[in-house]
């Protein structure tokens, strides 16, 4: 099973390699490396699912906060427009 | 429509977008007093600049795309450039490359093929990244809260690519424990 250990990533290398797949950054060694992970490791595909999902909404933090800028603050920003 | 000069309207600019650009700021600096700062010189560069608006984009657009720029700017300056990775932080989570128990995914089940409308989650969200190291931080929300590229990641906070591999790595992994701890365990 020498072809084997040659092309098997650890769960660890395989965890990295989803990143730089999402940057298209994969050679085609690493390609088939994680996909032969993938279809293996049902640890490592619910770990890039769930990255998937978190990541995918992290940029609507905001529209959930309701933080709201502090009165004073408004005022002195609008005082500084008039000048 | 390709000219919005006429709803340009500074004088309402305050009413109608500092409580969105602190919220926005906010989740993305988690610094009310950075926050502040940011969104008033927001509003002071784009007073300044306000003859310089063309129309092609919307007032709204307009001043997100000059607060998106202080945002990295901060992140700019935070960096200090000579970064030092402790060699190992994966270690609670790999022994030998393969998962420790404790860092095996649990299934999420439902809760991730539904459309998240749960504040909670989103709260734990954000309560999650404040707790990631701030150059963490900084990788993480520039490119998956403002969409940069890899490549300018690395420009604006001066690292090398390998070095943004392993942050952008640790700071999935830490995340992704602390939401199933966090938020799933809630459920």
């Amino acid at each position: 099973m020498k072809w084997y250990r040659a092309i098997w990533l650890s769960c660890e290398q395989a965890t990295f390699l989803m990143s730089k797949k999402e940057e298209g950054k994969l050679v085609f060694k690493e390609k088939i490396q994680l996909r032969l992970h993938l279809r293996i490791c049902d640890f490592c595909t619910r770990f890039q699912r769930q990255v998937r999902f978190f990541t995918r909404h992290a940029a609507q933090v905001h529209e959930h906060s309701g933080a709201l800028l502090r009165e004073e603050k408004k005022e002195e920003i609008r005082g500084m427009m008039r000048e | 429509m390709n000219n919005h000069l006429a709803l340009f309207n500074p004088d309402k600019w305050v009413d109608n977008y500092a409580d969105a650009l602190y919220a926005y700021t906010m989740a993305r600096v988690n610094d009310m007093q950075l926050a502040e700062d940011i969104v008033q010189n927001t509003f002071l560069s784009a007073w300044k600049g306000r003859e310089t608006y063309k129309g092609q984009a919307s007032e709204k657009n307009w001043l997100y795309a000059i607060l998106k720029n202080k945002i990295v700017d901060h992140f700019r300056k935070e960096s200090t450039g000579s970064l030092t990775l402790d060699a190992g932080e994966e270690g609670q989570y790999f022994e030998d490359g393969h998962r420790t128990e404790a860092a095996a995914p649990k299934e999420w089940g439902q809760y991730t093929e539904q459309p998240v409308e749960k504040k909670e989650f989103y709260s734990v969200l954000e309560k999650c990244k404040q707790k990631l190291k701030d150059i963490q931080q900084a990788v993480f929300v520039m490119k998956y809260m403002e969409d940069a590229e890899a490549e300018d990641i690395c420009k604006v906070l001066n690292i090398t690519s390998s070095n943004y591999w392993v942050l952008i790595h640790r700071a999935k992994l830490q995340l992704r424990k602390c939401l199933e701890k966090n938020w799933i365990g809630i459920q």
